[in-house]
């Protein structure tokens, strides 16, 4: 018996029924040849880069139990030409999956602001040398440019 | 303006984390630059074996857009 699980992620834009109705239809084709272990929505969030333009997506996490690994290219297929999926990613589990943890699902919307924080990495840029000199330089600079432009102008 | 050697430890054998999860971006963040780039192994001190699995989540979590490939411009 081997586990596996698949995240894939479907159109924003869908309301909730429509969601529901594309994981009934990915139930119905995954359980003509395993087992249902867990099926549920992440929730939207923002993806790290666009995928055909869209810029946020529903997550979505199912996992199943097969002995039957022929099915597997099936499934792939399935997945691979229904439209509503914009992506997704199919991995074999090492170990039976646990419940979810509900702090990784609960997790906000946009975590790619928040900087690595690292207490063990090497600060490289630790200390930044302050030079005020040089910004008034440049501020003078910029204004004196402005000034010959608008006269030239 | 002395070098300092600093001791380096793997994170994931300090806190006894044998399996790293994709989906854990929290984590998988430490171990990439401002740019989206994996760190190696030198800077961060992670074993080799735990750095292969990192690897292995990291480029999982980029293919499914939880992490960026790279984080240069506005994508």
């Amino acid at each position: 018996m081997r586990y596996y699980e698949t995240l894939y992620i479907l159109n924003p834009d869908y309301e909730k029924e429509r969601v529901d109705n594309i994981i009934k239809d990915v139930d119905e084709q995954v359980s003509k040849f395993s087992q249902v272990i867990a099926h549920r929505v992440w929730g939207k969030k923002r993806l790290a880069y666009p995928i055909d333009k869209h810029k946020y997506g529903t997550y979505v996490l199912f996992q199943f139990e097969t002995e039957d690994q022929n099915a597997l290219g099936d499934f792939d297929s399935f997945m691979k030409l229904n439209n509503s999926v914009l992506r997704y990613q199919n991995v074999r589990l090492g170990a039976k999956p646990e419940e979810i943890e509900s702090d990784l699902l609960d997790e906000s919307t946009e975590p790619l602001e928040e900087e690595p924080q690292v207490k063990d990495m090497p600060e490289i840029i630790k200390e930044v040398p302050k030079t005020p000199v040089e910004e008034k330089f440049e501020d003078t600079d910029e204004t004196s440019e402005t000034v010959e432009e608008e006269t030239s102008a | 303006m002395a070098f300092v050697s600093r001791k380096k430890f793997c994170y994931f054998k300090e806190n006894v984390i044998t399996e790293i999860d994709y989906k854990d971006v929290k984590l998988l963040r430490r171990f990439v630059t401002e740019q989206g780039k994996i760190m190696p192994r030198r800077v961060t001190g992670t074993s080799a074996k735990m750095h292969r699995k990192l690897i292995r989540a990291i480029k999982r979590a980029r293919n499914i857009a939880l992490m960026p490939y790279t984080n240069l411009g506005d994508s």
